[in-house]
């Protein structure tokens, strides 16, 4: 995989550089020292996994989650405060602490390549490798990490959007028009001007008047598809 | 941690002490009713013109007696009546109250007629039998028992309340304290980690680097344990350990990290709270320097002041506008602390939060 290393310490980041030499199949392909270097080498690296300290001179590890346009996997590096990773449920992401055991560093190498490969199999690695396969939703208190194919239903909720994927509605500071770039046509359909419907929770299509669709999700509710959205709609499912 | 004691609450020790006031009260209360009772007892006597030696007698006699019964009552108490409520105990003094009024008066009015069968007395020992006079007699002394009751009770349950009250603020003042210890071992923790991260990675590049970095550690360490056991030492010694300190900070910071000395040469042996200049310290660097891309300068001075006094002063920039503030005053309560222990109201410390921020101690000059 590619990592970034983001922590703002030079000598830790010579550390986690020092300790990867045992992992030759992994390649560092850059470090960054604050929150707006990591969000900047994101966008600029597509790297797929982030080695990041929570703690950053200009915000936090979140920080740079959040702002990033593309959402690689995540071990997150800490000193000590795992109270910060409270926010996650259980199992949602790894954490070393530092300083860091060779085993432990392995370990957590190598459950984030199994997700990996997994993943690709599931999703046929049809997309170009720059569309990560999740997103990182800071919900009041509560962080996620959302996989796309999770997420039912997507919102314009005033200037930013609101995400259903389980039993929860999130938002994400983000305008429709900037999120739209990063979802896959082939998963996502965007139905009318304020809503986007993932195909995959589709439970059934039924006619309207004017030529208009209604669309039954799994898990309830229903969304309009406007008359020339139908169209499409109708064209894509033929295809 | 747990050696500690307050003043003002009584440990295991003050308990005893805490009992030993408790019986001198009661005995001075005892004294003071039955005496009063007796007083009380002659002047009604002479208002009824049936005055004299002997009556006096009589009547010290019954509060002897009465003395006697009370004290056993309280006797009774400690045994039954402690684990009881109050109202408990004054439902048993309903039935108890009586009927120890009449034993009294019986063996009282007895003890009369035998002593007295020959004499003119024998009269009032008759006229006491008479029912009415009798039951008047007895309820007199349940009544007096009674009020005795009543004080000794309401006594209690005031000291009840006291107790569970002073042993509610202990017990906060525990949980400070316990609250403190946790939040600054907090603190200490994050940066021994990364300190020890930073060393592991140093040795790769700089061995004797390295090597002054756990010298510096170990200086600090030693500092952060030694803490509590004296209240102040000379400025020199806790110079030392910040520098060390601010060594390590470097290895975090490095470039960011700049700072500037500037301490007077008469102030080298003035005396002061043990690890105080670094509590300073660490709070300019964690919420000033840290939270800077750019870094900034510490700037630490002492200097003499008026009346006896000298002042200690770091200074730092504030954080990057936009970064969390996740400052909860730990590590300056926890230094007002300290420096209250050491010289009382005689020292005050101040922060001061604008284009820089400044944190000033003001103490008394002591030199060892």
């Amino acid at each position: 995989m590619d990592i970034l290393i983001v922590d703002d310490s030079r000598l830790a980041r010579r550390e986690l550089l020092e300790m990867l030499r045992g992992h030759p199949e992994h390649q560092v392909v850059g470090e960054a020292a604050s929150c707006a270097e990591a969000v900047s080498l994101i966008d600029k690296l597509e790297p797929e996994l982030l080695l990041l300290d929570i703690h950053l001179p200009d915000g936090s590890g979140f920080d740079v989650l959040e702002q990033a346009s593309y959402t690689p996997k995540v071990i997150f590096t800490t000193a000590y405060e795992q109270h910060a990773l409270r926010a996650f449920e259980v199992n949602a992401l790894d954490y070393l602490l530092k300083p860091v055991t060779a085993q432990r560093l392995a370990q957590a190498l190598e459950r984030a390549g199994a997700a990996d490969s997994a993943h690709a199999k599931s999703a046929q690695q049809t997309a170009s490798r720059s569309t990560s396969d999740h997103l990182f939703i800071r919900d009041g208190e509560r962080c996620h990490f959302v996989r796309f194919e999770d997420i039912r239903l997507i919102e314009v909720d005033g200037n930013y959007v609101r995400l259903h994927f389980g039993t929860t509605k999130a938002m994400l500071y983000r305008s429709l028009n900037q999120l739209e770039s990063r979802l896959d046509p082939r998963m996502f359909f965007r139905a009318n001007r304020q809503q986007v419907v993932n195909l995959g929770w589709i439970d059934g299509i039924d006619p309207a008047v004017g030529d208009g669709l209604i669309i039954r999700m799994r898990g309830g509710g229903e969304v309009e598809v406007s008359r020339r959205q139908a169209r499409e709609l109708r064209q894509q499912l033929e295809l | 941690m747990g050696e500690r004691t307050y003043p003002g609450f009584p440990d295991g020790n003050g308990d005893k002490q805490v009992n030993n006031n408790t019986d001198k009260l009661y005995w001075r209360f005892q004294f003071v009713y039955w005496a009063g009772y007796t007083l009380l007892n002659l002047v009604y006597a002479r208002a009824w013109g049936t005055g004299g030696q002997l009556y006096a007698g009589i009547f010290l006699l019954l509060s002897l007696m009465l003395f006697g019964v009370t004290h056993a009552l309280r006797g009774l108490y400690r045994r039954h009546g402690r684990q009881r409520s109050s109202a408990a105990v004054g439902l048993h003094l309903v039935w108890l109250l009586p009927l120890i009024g009449t034993l009294v008066q019986l063996v009282f009015t007895l003890m009369i007629w035998a002593a007295t069968s020959k004499q003119s007395l024998s009269a009032m020992a008759a006229n006491r039998f008479g029912s009415t006079t009798f039951l008047a007699y007895s309820i007199n002394t349940a009544i007096i028992l009674l009020m005795w009751c009543l004080v000794c009770l309401v006594w209690v349950e005031w000291r009840r309340r006291q107790d569970a009250e002073r042993e509610h603020w202990q017990n906060q003042v525990k949980l400070k304290e316990l609250e403190l210890q946790f939040l600054r071992s907090q603190i200490n923790s994050h940066f021994l980690f990364n300190t020890l991260n930073n060393i592991r990675a140093l040795v790769l590049e700089d061995a004797s680097a390295a090597r002054q970095a756990m010298t510096d550690l170990a200086t600090l360490l030693r500092g952060v344990l030694q803490e509590g056991r004296s209240p102040v030492g000379p400025l020199q010694q806790e110079l030392e350990l910040v520098k060390g300190y601010l060594a390590l900070e470097a290895l975090q910071l490095e470039g960011r990290l700049r700072f500037e000395l500037d301490i007077h040469s008469s102030l080298a042996q003035a005396q002061v709270p043990p690890m105080l200049l670094q509590t300073l310290v660490e709070n300019a660097i964690r919420h000033g320097i840290a939270r800077r891309s750019a870094g900034g300068t510490v700037h630490i001075s002492a200097q003499p002041a008026a009346a006896g006094k000298w002042r200690m002063q770091v200074t730092n920039p504030p954080a990057e506008a936009g970064t969390k503030h996740a400052g909860h005053g730990i590590g300056l309560a926890n230094a007002r602390e300290r420096l209250r222990i050491a010289f009382g109201a005689q020292a005050t410390l101040e922060l001061i939060e604008a284009t820089s921020v400044i944190a000033t101690v003001e103490m008394p000059l002591w030199t060892s």
